[in-house]
C-alpha cells in the first residue's frame, strides 16, 4: 500500500479517532511505550497524542525521536475532527493553512494536487463553539505542524480533518460513535494524499541515497566527522556517474588509513570521470 | 502549472490580483500576511517543491530596479536590472536560482506601476543611456499570459527611446509582442545550450527548434533579438555539439540582424554550488570535478583544451566581433 523506503507518522489526539487506522492498517500496540500510545505496522507509526496543542507537541516529538529512519523519507500526518463555520459535517479537508490563534503564527503546508478540498484550519485552546471565522478548527494541528517539521521537509507535514460539528449541529453532538464514522473515510484520504506525494518523497530518497559500498568503506577504517561526509558526496559521486561498480571495485580492496582512501577515491573519480562519458 | 496561490492580505483587492484569481477559480488561494512567511521559510525542500510549486502574490517594497552586477550584459550605459518575478517555470538542472533561494514557489511581484516609476527614475538619471535587464531572477516571457509583463513594460520602454530593454528568456511565448509593434530600444535575448545538454539538463524548457521558430518570428515582426549562448557545459564532444547548434540557429536567424551574440560559461557562487549539490546529489553534471576560482564554482575543463576560446572563433565565423561580447 505504502512505498516501503517512506515512514509514514500519524499523530491522532484520541483513540476514537485513531481506531479506523489502527483497524484498516493491522497497526499494532507497542507496549515499550509508557508516556504516549504508539502503535505500529512497519513503516507505519501512530501516536495517540491527547487533546491539546502541549500534548500535540509532546506526542510528536516523542514519535519523533523514535523514529529515526535513515535513508527513509518521512511523511507526517496529524489526523482528526475539527469544527467548521460552514462546511457540512462530514466534510474532509486537508489543511492549506494553519493559523495558531493563541500566537497568530501560520503553517503553510505544501498544497498537493487531487480532488481533496483545502482549506484555512485554526488551531485554539478551547473548544470553538462560535465558528466566528470561516475556517475550520482544531486543538492540536499548529503544535504539531510545529513540532514535525524537525523531523521532516515542510511539503511532508499534512494535516487533515473531518468535519464533526458546525453552527448547525454543535459540538454537543460529537460522541465517539459518531467520531469513528466520521474518521472512516479519513483512512482513503491518507492513502490517497501519500499517494499523491510519491513523486515527491521519491525526489526525497534520491538526496538521501547511497550505494552499499559506503558502509563497507566506512567500516574499513575510522573516519572522522569531516572525513565521513567526504566520503559520502565521493560515494555520491561515483552513484551519479554511474560509476557504482568501480567503487564497489574500489570498496574490496585494502588501505591503510582513511585519509588515504579519500585521497584515492577523488584520484579514482577524476580518472574515471571521462570514462563515464558525459552524462 | 499551480498548486495553490498565496495572495498577501494588503493587496487583496489589487485589480491584477483580482484578474489572476479569476483565471485560477478552482486553485486554493490562501492569504498570508507577507510572501516570505511562505517563500522564506526554513526546511523546505527546494527539489521537492519545484514538483508542485505555488504562485505567489505579492507587493515589491522598494529596490524595484538595482545596478546590474559587473560584468553583465552588453556595453551602452548605466546597466540596471528588476525581477517583477523570482523563480522560473523552467527547471534547468544548472540554474543558479536552486541554490539561491529556499523556494521553489513563484513570487508575483504585482506592484508593476512601483517598478516603472524607479525605471524612470533611472532613466531620467542616465541622460548617455540606459540598459535595463530583465530576466535574471525568472524567465520574463515563459509567464506572460499570467503576468502580462510585456503588455505593461513595453510602453515604458517605447516612450524612453534612450533606455533599452534586454528580456532574457528560453520561452516561445511570444504572442504578446508580435501582437504589439516592435520597438527598436528592445532586445530578445534567447539562451541556448548544445542540443545534448539542452535535452538532459533543461527540463521543461522548448526545444531548440521551438525557440528559433519564435526568434524567427519576431525577427520578421522587426524585434531586436539576441543569442546567449550559456552556460556552456563542457563536454568531450563540445565542439562538435556546438558547431551543429550554430549551424541550426544561423540557419533559422537572419544573422545580419543580430543584436548581439554572447557565450559564459557555467559557473555560480561556491554556496550556490554547494545547495544545489545537497538537492541534487545524484546529478552527473555535479558529479564531475570542480575548480573554484574567486569564489566562483565552474566544472573543471578537460586539461590542456581551451573550449571557450575555440567556441568563441567558431561563433565567430557566423556573426560579427562587434556583434560578439564574452559574458564575465
Amino acid at each position: 500500500m505504502f512505498d516501503p523506503a517512506v515512514s509514514l507518522n500519524l499523530v491522532v489526539a484520541l483513540m476514537a479517532e485513531a481506531k479506523p487506522f489502527i483497524e484498516r492498517f493491522k497497526l499494532v500496540h507497542e507496549p515499550a511505550h509508557s508516556v504516549f500510545k504508539i502503535y505500529s505496522n512497519g513503516n507505519l507509526r501512530l501516536v495517540i497524542s491527547g487533546i491539546g496543542r502541549n500534548n500535540a507537541a509532546a506526542a510528536t516529538a516523542y514519535l519523533g525521536a523514535q523514529s529515526s529512519a535513515p535513508g527513509k523519507a518521512a511523511v507526517w500526518i496529524n489526523l482528526g475532527i475539527a469544527g467548521h463555520s460552514s462546511f457540512p459535517v462530514g466534510t474532509l479537508i486537508v489543511a492549506h493553512k494553519i493559523f495558531e490563534k493563541a500566537s497568530g503564527v501560520a503553517y503553510y503546508p505544501q498544497v498537493y494536487p487531487g480532488s481533496l478540498l483545502t482549506a484555512l484550519l485554526t488551531t485554539v485552546d478551547i473548544p470553538e463553539t462560535n465558528y466566528a471565522e470561516e475556517s475550520a478548527f482544531d486543538m492540536e494541528a499548529s503544535a504539531f505542524a510545529s513540532i514535525a517539521s524537525k523531523f521532516t521537509s515542510l511539503e511532508f507535514v499534512q494535516s487533515i480533518k473531518v468535519v464533526s460539528d458546525n453552527p448547525e449541529a454543535g459540538i454537543d453532538t460529537v460522541s465517539k460513535h459518531s467520531v469513528d464514522e466520521l474518521m472512516q473515510q479519513s483512512v482513503d484520504a491518507v492513502i490517497d494524499l501519500v499517494q499523491i506525494m510519491q513523486p515527491s518523497t521519491a525526489h526525497r530518497l534520491a538526496q538521501t541515497y547511497l550505494p552499499k559500498a559506503f558502509d563497507l568503506i566506512q567500516q574499513k577504517t575510522r573516519f572522522s566527522a569531516t572525513q565521513s561526509v567526504q566520503l559520502k558526496r565521493l560515494c555520491q559521486r561515483y552513484s551519479a556517474l554511474g560509476l557504482e561498480q568501480r567503487l564497489a571495485d574500489v570498496a574490496a580492496m585494502d588501505f591503510i588509513s582513511s585519509k588515504e582512501i579519500i585521497h584515492f577515491l577523488d584520484a579514482d573519480l577524476v580518472k574515471h570521470t571521462d570514462l563515464a562519458g558525459d552524462n | 502549472m499551480f498548486s495553490a496561490i498565496y495572495i498577501e492580505n494588503s493587496i487583496r483587492a489589487h485589480p491584477r490580483v483580482t484578474e489572476l484569481l479569476a483565471r485560477f477559480p478552482n486553485l486554493p488561494h490562501i492569504e498570508c500576511d507577507r510572501y516570505g512567511e511562505v517563500f522564506n521559510r526554513s526546511a523546505q525542500n527546494f527539489r521537492v517543491q519545484k514538483q508542485h510549486p505555488a504562485l505567489i502574490l505579492a507587493q515589491k517594497h522598494g529596490n524595484c530596479v538595482l545596478p546590474a552586477p559587473e560584468g553583465y550584459g552588453f556595453a551602452g550605459g548605466h546597466s540596471y536590472y528588476f525581477s517583477h518575478m523570482m523563480n522560473c517555470l523552467y527547471d534547468c538542472r544548472y540554474c543558479f536560482l536552486q541554490g539561491m533561494y529556499r523556494s521553489a514557489n513563484y513570487v508575483l511581484f504585482i506592484n508593476y506601476e512601483d517598478f516603472a516609476e524607479e525605471i524612470e527614475t533611472r532613466i531620467a538619471q542616465s541622460p548617455a543611456g540606459s540598459i535595463f535587464y530583465s530576466g535574471y531572477d525568472c524567465d520574463s516571457l515563459a509567464m506572460e499570459p499570467v503576468s502580462h509583463f510585456c503588455k505593461f513594460f513595453m510602453p515604458i520602454f517605447a516612450k524612453n527611446p534612450d533606455a533599452i530593454l534586454e528580456i532574457r528568456t528560453k520561452s516561445t511565448q511570444v504572442r504578446t509582442l508580435l501582437e504589439m509593434e516592435a520597438i527598436d530600444n528592445c532586445v530578445v535575448a534567447m539562451s541556448f545550450t548544445a542540443k545534448q545538454a539542452s535535452q538532459r539538463l533543461e527540463h521543461k524548457v522548448p526545444s531548440i527548434e521551438k525557440r528559433l521558430d519564435a526568434l524567427a518570428k519576431l525577427q520578421t515582426a522587426g524585434w531586436k533579438v539576441a543569442l546567449r549562448f550559456e552556460p556552456i557545459v563542457f563536454s568531450g564532444s563540445i565542439e562538435a555539439e556546438y558547431k551543429e547548434l550554430f549551424d541550426q540557429v544561423f540557419a533559422a536567424v537572419d544573422r545580419s540582424q543580430i543584436h548581439s551574440a554572447s557565450i559564459g560559461e557555467f559557473r555560480m557562487p561556491t554556496d550556490f554550488y554547494k545547495s544545489i549539490v545537497k538537492l541534487y546529489p545524484d546529478e552527473p553534471l555535479f558529479a564531475k570535478p570542480i575548480q573554484v576560482i574567486d569564489g566562483m564554482a565552474a566544472v573543471k575543463e578537460v586539461a590542456g583544451q581551451d573550449t571557450l576560446a575555440n567556441l568563441e572563433a567558431l561563433l565567430l565565423s557566423y556573426v560579427s566581433s562587434a556583434q560578439y561580447y564574452r559574458c564575465a
